[in-house]
């Protein structure tokens, strides 16, 4: 019984974090990538041929796994001056607005991205270093596009449980919040 | 046709209150669907916009900062510091700002030099009896020169987009940070003695100093290596960042004993938190640059500048005023993301040093950070301080108008910025 609920724990703790632990990774594959290829140049005297382009594959998944977990964080850059001027009880609402029109277009990126995998599934490009297909790199666009949107929506559903459609998108717009966490931490 | 549609659609995008990134690609979508460039490309370039090397070592001086911070490296920085400073009047306040001078030829990041050093300095300050508003201004301008004095992000956004040297930008940001660092502790020194904060009464000990720089020894070195490293041509930014990060997880691993697994973890969702937040925009900013391009959007503007004045002072000077107005209101990377590839060839056509601009560009960004309503310094030291947005914007007005006064001095004496580069070849003009 007990094993049940530890793997219960650990589902959850992976369907909330699975971004941040994922990203936690790829960074550190870059990371250790790019200090691999430091040390064989400057100490063994020798050139590594695969780490710049791992690393480079890693930064552009770190890039759009991080925007799925800025999504779930709510901490992505606008400009919300303009909102400002509006009386505070409406405010969400222009909030949610916004956010359902970047999800329409999170889907058509995410869509584009599919059309793209599919071409290029077809027509098969291998990375010059490591032999790779491209197109396994390439599907982080649909896939991070399709759990950014994912996680607007569920960053939705959890206000519309808490406090029914009058909490959708409250906390989410103090512009000063968000940025002072995102920069804090 | 095509400028008007792209303009008005990423006007009403950011006005919405979209996130800028979108915005800017949403923007791109609209102004494709009316002419006939493919739709396939989109996200190709959504892959292609981000991948380029030099970028990659924003997430590493992000990484390298968290890691520094966390690993006490900042505490032994200030310990020093503050071994000058305690004998003048509003000598903590100065310390902050000498910290966040050390910090930021550590860090790349405005906010998160305020972060690591006003944490810190600001419960210090507030603690020798020094008003709160006066230790959140010291805090969030001394922060601002963490984009400056290099490394420094925005600039590496900055030589990514307008191709010029990463290196000569860093070369060119140090004598300008020196300027602002000093004249931003004269600033300090002046409030504090006009609001009657005195010393901490510490006298001067140069034995006390020699045994605080030895335990800090390896934190005191960090912008050697750095710095030092970048500035000898030994290794490129990229390589100077993960080095960064190495040598913190050595000083604040092995050496301070401070970092443990958890630190390490929160600092590499830090990187990547900002990575998918700044970075993305680069990402979708691409094709938007590409298409203000094709429709020759920079030529048009630079016919309306040109006709308005030739003056090199003129157009510099109107440049500058729009920078501080946009400030107000944008994040700074994204003004840089944006605004680059329209006035980039505006100035060059004028016969405007590249990286001479990237540094006006960059300093009066360090203005946005401390103006309202987003001005992001000012969050952060709001935070830590307890003091209202409101009343914190009037204790940085002296600091704001050193940094304009500086920025004068700069923008009609360009040898101060391109000295250093030249020197080491690496300016153009």
């Amino acid at each position: 019984m007990w094993g049940g609920i530890m793997i219960r724990v650990a589902i959850s703790n992976i369907y909330e974090n699975f971004e941040k632990y994922f990203c936690a990774f790829i960074m550190a594959v870059m990371v250790i990538c790019l200090g691999a290829q430091v040390f064989f140049r400057f100490v063994l005297d020798a050139a590594l041929t695969w780490s710049e382009e791992l690393s480079r594959f890693a930064f552009v998944w770190v890039i759009y796994m991080g925007a799925s977990m800025a999504a779930m964080e709510r901490v992505h850059i606008r400009v919300t001056v303009p909102q400002l001027l509006l009386p505070s009880q409406y405010r969400h609402y222009a909030t949610v607005f916004a956010d359902f029109i970047w999800l329409i277009f999170n889907l058509f990126f995410a869509y584009q991205g599919i059309l793209q995998l599919k071409h290029m599934f077809t027509f098969t490009f291998t990375s010059p270093a490591m032999q790779w297909n491209t197109a396994f790199v390439y599907a982080i666009i649909p896939l991070g596009f399709f759990l950014m949107s994912f996680r607007i929506v569920q960053g939705y559903w959890r206000d519309y449980k808490r406090g029914g459609i009058h909490a959708m998108g409250v906390d989410l717009f103090s512009s000063e919040r968000s940025i002072v966490e995102e920069t804090e931490k | 046709m095509t400028i008007a549609i792209l303009s008005i659609t990423l006007f009403a995008c950011l006005f919405l209150g979209l996130p800028i990134f979108m915005s800017l690609g949403i923007a791109t979508f609209v102004s494709l669907t009316t002419s006939n460039i493919p739709m396939t490309m989109v996200a190709q370039t959504l892959y292609q916009g981000v991948d380029k090397f030099p970028l990659l070592a924003i997430p590493c001086f992000i990484l390298a900062g968290s890691l520094m911070e966390r690993g006490g490296v900042t505490q032994q920085i200030i310990d020093v510091v503050l071994r000058f400073t305690g004998r003048i009047t509003g000598g903590l306040g100065i310390a902050t700002i000498l910290a966040c001078m050390f910090f930021s030829a550590i860090s790349g990041s405005g906010p998160g030099t305020v972060a690591a050093i006003g944490t810190l300095m600001i419960p210090a300050m507030v603690n020798r009896g020094y008003d709160r508003g006066y230790a959140g201004a010291v805090s969030s301008s001394g922060g601002t020169l963490g984009i400056l004095i290099p490394p420094s992000n925005p600039m590496i956004i900055y030589g990514v987009i307008a191709n010029c040297s990463i290196v000569g930008l860093f070369m060119a940001g140090m004598v300008p940070g020196i300027i602002i660092g000093l004249s931003h502790c004269f600033v300090a020194y002046y409030v504090a003695r006009k609001l009657n904060f005195g010393s901490t009464g510490e006298q001067f000990n140069t034995r006390e100093l020699l045994i605080m720089c030895w335990r800090g020894k390896f934190a005191l070195a960090t912008p050697l290596v750095i710095l030092g490293g970048i500035y000898s041509g030994i290794f490129t930014p990229v390589e100077a960042s993960v080095i960064a990060v190495f040598y913190a997880l050595l000083v604040g691993g092995a050496i301070n004993r401070k970092l443990n697994f958890t630190d390490i973890l929160e600092s590499l969702t830090d990187a990547a938190r900002i990575t998918g937040t700044v970075i993305i925009i680069v990402g979708t900013s691409t094709v938007f640059g590409q298409i203000l391009t094709v429709n020759q959007a920079p030529l048009k503007l630079a016919a309306f500048i040109t006709g308005i004045s030739t003056n090199w002072y003129v157009v510099m000077l109107i440049i500058i005023v729009v920078f501080f107005f946009l400030g107000m209101f944008m994040e700074t990377l994204s003004t840089i993301i944006i605004l680059t590839p329209v006035l980039l060839p505006v100035v060059m056509e004028l016969g405007i040093d590249p990286i001479y601009f990237g540094v006006i560009f960059v300093v009066t960004n360090e203005v946005a950070f401390l103006t309202p309503p987003l001005g992001v310094n000012l969050f952060v030291a709001c935070q830590l301080s307890n003091v209202s947005i409101e009343r914190l914007s009037l204790h940085v007005l002296p600091h704001i108008l050193a940094i304009v006064l500086c920025i004068l001095v700069l923008a009609f004496f360009p040898d101060i910025i391109l000295w250093l580069p030249r020197l080491m070849g690496y300016a153009a003009y």
